[in-house]
This record gives structure tokens, C-alpha cells and sequence, in this order.
């Protein structure tokens, strides 16, 4: 679960949420999610990180799912959003039966 | 960023008509409404989209970490619309747990960027609301979420049935703004643009909510020509009441300040017991009414003409008790509502702390974790504004369930004292339990 005081100094820097303290790796498993699955541009993709209190739940845990018309699909990683890393994304969704899309072109660096 | 309201309430309890007159009256906004499939609402000119509920837990079906899959898809198709959108209304089946629709606003960015949540209405009826709360969870977490509250159908019932259902709405959702209402009749403004869940407005709230608790839950001052008079009660929720009488100077607000203060004290004093036929005296001490047979009536003499305080350990209107003159009810020139000191019998309930003082911040966020964590399916709502050590702005705060979004916002004023107060609604909510986890956060 992301600290509840956000950390980062206030007289310095921008208000980010707790909910999403690290807005831009959050973006950027998105869009290796999106390269990875061929998405369209009308699937919705959410990446959260979940502390959740059921006893048969890991500590912290990343879900990410894919809302598509007609289906929606979900991985998670026992890890916090913020170590989720693109082969770690590109594993699960290979190990989920989906064929692998090589060379997935990495549009943040485009 | 679009403004969402959702619409909660148990069927018949007017959502429809809610709807029906949100879109047919003339405000020349342009707003979406997201309906559950078994909806009736069709208005021209408007977009109206069926919607079929899908629950989407991320997590072993934890009601903490469910969101609506349905709710994500749609947003995101109007959220590309060329015409834009003034407004979205989502309303929810009546069964419906208002936390899977808050939590989707709660879950993503990318959502959060296109729209805000800006309330949760809550429709009531007024009629049937007893029998809704006492068969149904979901009744009393709609009330629980609520923003606003409209307690509607009043037309249908009496106006001590109407306090008491007020009163028992208050003890679980103390800081919803509450409407009466007949046929859903109600300003826009009212149920758009609440705010509700707006960080800045997160500590708009009925500050009876915030205040002190007392051991009397009424308190009024009548203006007396020296006689008798008679005070009647009928049956009520207790055999007995304690009640304490005392002359006040005058209504100045410091007069009446230091009656309520005299009054406090005699509460936890030795009580006299009045029985129906006894008189009641402005002694200023403790005086026990029992009640053998109603209606019981009790003659109240006052030998000097003068201001009278009379402090009730119930509201006077749960006993449908009067003060009279011969046969003419007298009106009391000043009343308040005092925030008791008990517990209610409902187990959803609204936890208010108000401590002045810094926290430390590794502490608090120690504490926050682990209580979501062993609490978070029962914390429905928190909010609240906070001072940490070593930081000259405030903490805003809201959270559904264990999701939240916290921020600093504006810096201390000079002069104003650095405190802080969160708001819990939840289901079996520990008041001393939170009290005291929250004071060992404090520097």
C-alpha cells in the first residue's frame, strides 16, 4: 500500500496523490501492457496496487487488468506497482497463453 | 474534469423520478446517465446508457478491491466523445453496494484524469426505511456512502415518525447533508456539484458532528411568567428521563453556555425521582421522570418569571413530551441539539476525532496501513485534514475502503492552530480503539 503521508518533501514538489505515487512507471506498464497484447485504443487498462486484507492475500500486490467490450483479464504480481518491470510484464503475459508479440515497440521512447 | 453523482436508494424509493426530473428540467446541461438494465428512463435529447452491474474483484472476491468492469468501459467511451459532457449520472440497482462504483474512481489514473467523483446521493423511503435497514445490509451502506441524503416520501408518513428516522439515519451517516422530500422535489444543487469526495471540502460537515459529546441530547430555554405548568410525556423509547431544569440570565450565548455546563455537572450527580403527579422543580439538580402509565404528566412550577434552561437526556420528541401553559404547547426561544454520549443501536456508525497537536508522519502511515489492512472492508468512508511534523501544509485526506487518495494542500495560516480531525463511517466501528491508535500517532 503506497504511504498514506506522500513522500515527497511539500514545500518542493508537486502534490501526487497516495494514490498513485508513481504516476509515470504506472503509465509505462500500461503501455508495454497495451504493446505486449496489440490492444486497441478502446481497451482500458488499470494498474493498482493493492494491500489487501484478506489473510489469503500477498502484503502488496500489482494488479493490472485489461477491460476490453466482451471480456476482462487481469494479472497480478506480488510485488509493489513500482518494481513491476517490462519483461516481468511481458512473462506474465506470455505465461498466461497469450502468444508473445516480439519487439513490441516502446512508444515512451519513440 | 467530468463530475459523476451517483444515484443509490432501494427500489421505490424514487430514484426514477429523481432522474426523470434531473433531465427533463430545463438547465441546458448536457448529462450521460449510466442505468442499471431493469431502468425506465428515456429522455430526448439526452444520453441514457444501460448498463449491466459487473462486479470485478481483484481480489479473491474482496469486497475492498472490487470495482465495475461495466462502469471503466463506458466512462472511457464518453470520455472520447467530441461533444463534450457537462455531467454523468450513474444509478445503481437497488440492492446495489455503493463501493465497487466509488472504488472504480478510486482505482486508476487515467480515469481520474476524465472524471471526478463528485457525490453519492442516497434516496430514501421514507415509509419503509425501518424495514429496509433492519432486513437489508445494502440499506444501510447507502446510507453509510451518502453525500447527500433524501429522505423522501415524507408525505407518507408522521412528522415524529420523520425525526425518528432522521435521528437513526444521523447515528450511521453523521455527515451527510439530509433533505426531506416529497415526489424526489429537490434543487439541482442539491445533488450535483456536491464536492462530496473533493479534497479541498473534505471537513464540510455538521460540526454538531465534530463537537463535544454530552450526557443530555436536548437542551431549551423557555421564557416563564411565574406559575404551573405541565410537562407531558408519552411512550417513548424508555421507561424513564433524566432531565435537569435551572433558571438562566438571559439568551446571551455565554448564559446559555454556562447553564449547559451547570447541567453537565448535575448529570452525573444523584438523581431525584419524580413519578407522573410529582412537580418539578428549577433546581438545577439531577430529577429522574418514570413513567408507570402514559400519557404521565408533571407539573413544572417556577416562582419568579424569568428565562428557564431545561436539558433532556432524550430529545423531547422521542416521548412527544410538551411543556404547557394550560392546554397551549409553549415553544422554547432557544433549543440545540446535543450530540449524546451513547452508543446507537445500529452497527454502521460515524467515528469523529478532533485532536490538536502534530503526528508523526512514519507513525500515522504505520497506523493508516494497518488498519486498512485489518478494517478496510468495514471503514466505508474516511476523510479528514491532518498536521505532520516538519511540514507547513496540510494533509487532505479521502478514502473509500482501503483505497484512498491523500495530499498536501495549503499551507498552515499564521495563527491557526495546527490540528487535526478524521472522519470514519464504517460497520462496527471501535470509537475508543480508533481514538486511541490515532493519539499514538502524535509527535
Amino acid at each position: 500500500m503506497p504511504n498514506f503521508v506522500p513522500s515527497f518533501d511539500p514545500d518542493d514538489s508537486p502534490p501526487a496523490g497516495a494514490l498513485d505515487p508513481t504516476p509515470a512507471h504506472a503509465v509505462a506498464v500500461k503501455q508495454w501492457t497495451r504493446d505486449f497484447l496489440r490492444l486497441s485504443d478502446d481497451a482500458v487498462v488499470t494498474v493498482i496496487e493493492l494491500a489487501c486484507a484478506d489473510p489469503r492475500c500477498p502484503l502488496v500486490e500489482t494488479v493490472i487488468a485489461v477491460f476490453e467490450e466482451g471480456r476482462t483479464r487481469q494479472w497480478k504480481f506480488t510485488r509493489p506497482k513500482a518494481a513491476i518491470t517490462k519483461v516481468m510484464v511481458q512473462q506474465a503475459l506470455t505465461a498466461s497463453g497469450l502468444p508473445p508479440v516480439l519487439n513490441a515497440p516502446d512508444r515512451r521512447s519513440a | 474534469m467530468i463530475p459523476v453523482t451517483v444515484l443509490t436508494g432501494f427500489l421505490g424509493s424514487g430514484k426514477t423520478t429523481l432522474l426523470n426530473r434531473i433531465l427533463t428540467e430545463q438547465h441546458g446541461k448536457k448529462i450521460a446517465v449510466i442505468e442499471n438494465e431493469f431502468g425506465e428512463v428515456g429522455v430526448d435529447n439526452q444520453l441514457v446508457i444501460q448498463a449491466e452491474e459487473e462486479l470485478f474483484e481483484m481480489n479473491n472476491g474482496c469486497i475492498c478491491c472490487t470495482v465495475r468492469g461495466d462502469l471503466i468501459r463506458i466512462l472511457n467511451r464518453l470520455a472520447k466523445r467530441k461533444d463534450p459532457l457537462d455531467a454523468v449520472l450513474i444509478e445503481t440497482t437497488g440492492l446495489a453496494d455503493p463501493g465497487p462504483v466509488a472504488q472504480t474512481f478510486f482505482t486508476d489514473g487515467d480515469l481520474r484524469d476524465k472524471f471526478r467523483l463528485d457525490g453519492i446521493v442516497t434516496l430514501v423511503d421514507a415509509k419503509h426505511l425501518a424495514q429496509h435497514i433492519d432486513n437489508a445490509p445494502e440499506a444501510k451502506e447507502q446510507i453509510a456512502f451518502a453525500d447527500t441524503i433524501l429522505l423522501n416520501k415524507t408525505d407518507l408518513v408522521s412528522p415524529a415518525e420523520l425525526d425518528a428516522m432522521e435521528s437513526r439515519i444521523r447515528s450511521m451517516n453523521a455527515v451527510a447533508k439530509l433533505h426531506r422530500t416529497r415526489n424526489a422535489e429537490i434543487a439541482l444543487d442539491r445533488v450535483l456539484g456536491l464536492g462530496g469526495f473533493n479534497l479541498d471540502r473534505a471537513l464540510e460537515v455538521d460540526p454538531q458532528f465534530l463537537e463535544p459529546e454530552y450526557p443530555f441530547e436536548w437542551g431549551g430555554a423557555y421564557e416563564l411568567p411565574a406559575g404551573t405548568f405541565t410537562l407531558t410525556v408519552n411512550e417513548g423509547p424508555d421507561p424513564s428521563m433524566d432531565v435537569v431544569l435551572l433558571p438562566v440570565k438571559s439568551l446571551s450565548e455565554s448564559d446559555l453556555a454556562a447553564a449547559r455546563e451547570a447541567a453537565v455537572l448535575a448529570f452525573s450527580d444523584w438523581e431525584t425521582i419524580l413519578k407522573a403527579g410529582d412537580t418539578l422543580l428549577p433546581s438545577g439538580t439531577l430529577q429522574r421522570l418514570v413513567f408507570s402509565a402514559f400519557p404521565a404528566e408533571f407539573a413544572v412550577r417556577v416562582a419568579r418569571a424569568g428565562h428557564y434552561a431545561l436539558f433532556t437526556q432524550h430529545h423531547p420528541e422521542e416521548f412527544n413530551a410538551t411543556l404547557k401553559a394550560s392546554a397551549e404547547g409553549l415553544k422554547p426561544a432557544w433549543s440545540h441539539v446535543f450530540k449524546p454520549d451513547h452508543e446507537h443501536d445500529d452497527e454502521v456508525s460515524s467515528v469523529g476525532i478532533t485532536t490538536p497537536g502534530d503526528l508523526d508522519g512514519k507513525r500515522l502511515n504505520e497506523w493508516i496501513s494497518e488498519l486498512l489492512r485489518t478494517k478496510g472492508n468495514d471503514i466505508f468512508r474516511m476523510k479528514g485534514v491532518l498536521a505532520i511534523r516538519g511540514s507547513n501544509k496540510r494533509i487532505v485526506f479521502q478514502g473509500v475502503h482501503m483505497l484512498f487518495d491523500a495530499k498536501f494542500d495549503r499551507e498552515w495560516r499564521p495563527g491557526e492552530a495546527r490540528s487535526n480531525t478524521l472522519i470514519f463511517i464504517g460497520r462496527s466501528l471501535d470509537r475508543e480503539q480508533l481514538n486511541a491508535g490515532f493519539r499514538a500517532c502524535l509527535a
